[in-house]
């Protein structure tokens, strides 16, 4: 049974609508109007409450469904022809029906929003934000899917160990506009850190080089306060992409609302708190270590020999953070670019054309050595 | 006697080295041979002038001999000792004053090789020439054979300046010089390769979480710092080269010292 889902359409002349990071606005792409969050989010909030619930019932009526079925087995009667299942593919996947041309819409059981495959228009899924799964933040998406392909191009400028077939034949696949759900910690990291402190003279005295190294007990403790330490909270999306975009600019931070969702991909988390925190605790030590490192300045050099560093956690806020992702393919192999929506900084590993790398090399060392041969000689 | 009037010569030489500003140009009555000490006598003194006196005025570049007793007279660097003796005595043939010029000073048994810098002298003998040059006559020296050890100098002077005319400087040969500029080449240009390899790699796990840290800061509650012990290597320096060597240059010009 598919669920209801919501199009947000021009209140002028119902086309869809789709939030606009350059303007901030919802945009209608038929007439033109301009719409702000508030406006369409009052107007919507009705519909997407019915939704809510008719996503409820149609999981009830699911449900009855299935119980009729085990009923029927229970009477002897062959159901194996009406088996729902899909088998293990369609475990976690969910079914709605498309508003505008009600097309049957399968989905993962994350997707929060997306657009339908047949009309085209941008859906937003309410019952995946509602309650206690609601988010408090979302940064609306600031740069465009254009901003994105420039980015890309960009970033193949200045990297003369790139094939050049890759820039040449490389052809984007995919790019999403995607809110990426993220746990965002508060939190503090006290503690204090054991270090063998070296202060370093060197000195000459007759012909001898003498190096003296004083060496000292050096102990620092201290505490940080850290606000909204983002984790990724999706499966889907790559750890490393995510961390490696940071960091956000939180003064865009907004209250969240799915009037901000239309036109672009959502998922709700899909990773718990608890197994998120390991990683948001392992960076707030590192930073406190860092911290307290830097507070010894006076020595020549500062090895740790022991670490107490504890955690107070804090408040955990859930925020949907914008992200442009831009999949290519180039012999083969897959190429994963990710983009901040909304301070444009894309990251993507890229293939080196090992052909130009001893090339580059050879033109550096050749005339290196010779010049470095010729000033030998005559000195 | 004629040493006598040599060392009062020189004397009077070095201390006008302080107050005269403009030098004048070596002239075809000037000497080129100061034994101050007396290390030579009247014959091999001489021999030695006249034959520094041909090498000189053929290559248009004084080759001197100085002999004096404790070099700190002058100043307390052997390197602007030599070049205040070798300014103070208005040496040097041509605008540039061209000229090399042998010390020894007996009183700790050192010697500077000097030459002037910026023209033919420095292009017949450099820092390389002048090393291989000294291996030419320490020997003698350390044997006290003087006059033996300065027309050996004289000599390699004069072949030195001839290989220059000809074009042909003595240098380091290039299998000398291959293997260590071969190693420069090589870590400079992988250096630089594995630079723009790391460009291509952006992609990183987060490490730390600065980015996130409150307006407050670090709040630094525990500061402690006890000396406990110092300790001490040495490393003996190592010359130039085997016989203890080192090379200096400034005053306008480059020398190399050391004993014998």
């Amino acid at each position: 049974m598919a669920s209801q889902i919501t199009n947000y359409k021009c209140p002028a002349c119902t086309g869809p609508l789709h939030f606009v990071g350059a303007s901030g606005m919802l945009e209608c792409d038929y007439c033109g109007a301009k719409y702000d969050v508030a406006q369409i989010e009052a107007l919507y909030a009705e519909k997407e409450a019915k939704a809510v619930a008719a996503t409820e019932q149609a999981n009830i009526k699911a449900e009855e469904n299935r119980q009729k079925i085990a009923e029927m087995e229970a009477q002897g009667w062959d159901t194996s022809g009406l088996s729902s299942d899909w088998g293990a593919e369609a475990d976690g996947m969910k079914a709605y029906s498309c508003p505008s041309c009600g097309a049957e819409l399968i989905c993962d059981a994350s997707t929060a929003a997306t657009s339908c495959p047949y009309c085209g228009n941008p859906t937003v899924v309410p019952g995946q934000f509602s309650g206690a799964l609601k988010p408090d933040y979302v940064i609306p998406f600031k740069l465009s899917k254009e901003d994105a392909v420039a980015a890309l191009k960009n970033h193949y400028k200045g990297k003369p160990l790139l094939p050049k077939a890759f820039t040449n034949g490389n052809h984007i696949e995919e790019i999403k506009g995607v809110y990426v759900p993220f746990w965002m910690f508060d939190g503090q990291a006290e503690g204090c850190v054991d270090y063998e402190g070296l202060i370093i003279h060197v000195y000459e005295s007759g012909d001898y080089e003498i190096t003296e190294t004083e060496h000292y007990d050096v102990r620092r403790g201290g505490s940080i306060t850290f606000e909204k330490v983002p984790v990724d909270a999706s499966s889907k999306m790559p750890d490393d992409h995510m961390d490696s975009i940071e960091p956000y600019n939180y003064k865009d931070l907004r209250a969240f609302s799915t009037a901000y969702l239309p036109g672009f991909l959502a998922d709700k988390y899909d990773v718990t708190v608890e197994q998120s925190r390991e990683r948001a605790d392992g960076r707030c030590a590192a930073s406190l270590e860092g911290a307290l490192h830097r507070t010894t300045t006076e020595y020549s050099s500062c090895i740790p020999k022991s670490r107490n560093i504890n955690l107070r956690r804090g408040k955990v806020h859930y925020a949907l953070l914008p992200v442009w992702m831009l999949h290519t393919k180039w012999n083969g192999k897959d190429f994963l670019f990710a983009m901040n929506g909304q301070t444009g900084k894309l990251v993507g590993d890229l293939p080196t054309d090992m052909g130009k790398f001893w090339a580059i090399f050879a033109a550096i060392a050749a005339p290196v050595t010779a010049i470095a041969a010729t000033i030998l000689m005559l000195m | 006697m004629k040493k006598r009037i040599l060392t009062c010569l020189l004397a009077l030489l070095a201390v006008l080295t302080m107050t005269v500003p403009a030098w004048a140009e070596q002239t075809e009555d000037d000497l080129f041979v100061y034994d101050t000490v007396g290390l030579l006598d009247e014959d091999e003194w001489l021999e030695l002038e006249m034959m520094a006196d041909e090498i000189s005025w053929r290559y248009n570049c004084g080759v001197y001999i100085v002999t004096v007793d404790d070099y700190e007279d002058y100043n307390s660097d052997i390197h602007y000792a030599a070049v205040a003796i070798y300014d103070g005595n208005d040496f040097g043939i041509g605008e540039n004053r061209e000229g090399i010029m042998l010390m020894l000073s007996m009183y700790d048994r050192d010697y500077d090789l000097f030459v002037r810098d910026g023209g033919t002298a420095q292009y017949a003998v450099n820092k390389y020439g002048r090393h291989q040059m000294t291996e030419v006559f320490l020997d003698n020296f350390a044997d006290n054979d003087w006059k033996g050890g300065f027309e050996d100098y004289l000599s390699a002077c004069g072949e030195y300046l001839d290989r220059a005319e000809q074009g042909h400087p003595v240098r380091k040969p290039l299998m000398k010089v291959l293997p260590m500029a071969l190693g420069i080449g090589v870590v400079l240009a992988m250096a630089v390769c594995l630079c723009l390899k790391a460009k291509m790699k952006t992609v990183r796990q987060g490490a730390e979480a600065d980015a996130y840290v409150t307006a407050e800061g670090l709040n630094l509650t525990e500061r402690y710092d006890r000396y406990t012990h110092t300790t001490e290597t040495r490393r003996k320096i190592s010359k130039d080269s085997d016989s203890g060597s080192s090379d200096h240059s400034g005053g306008g010009g480059s020398s190399t010292s050391g004993k014998f």
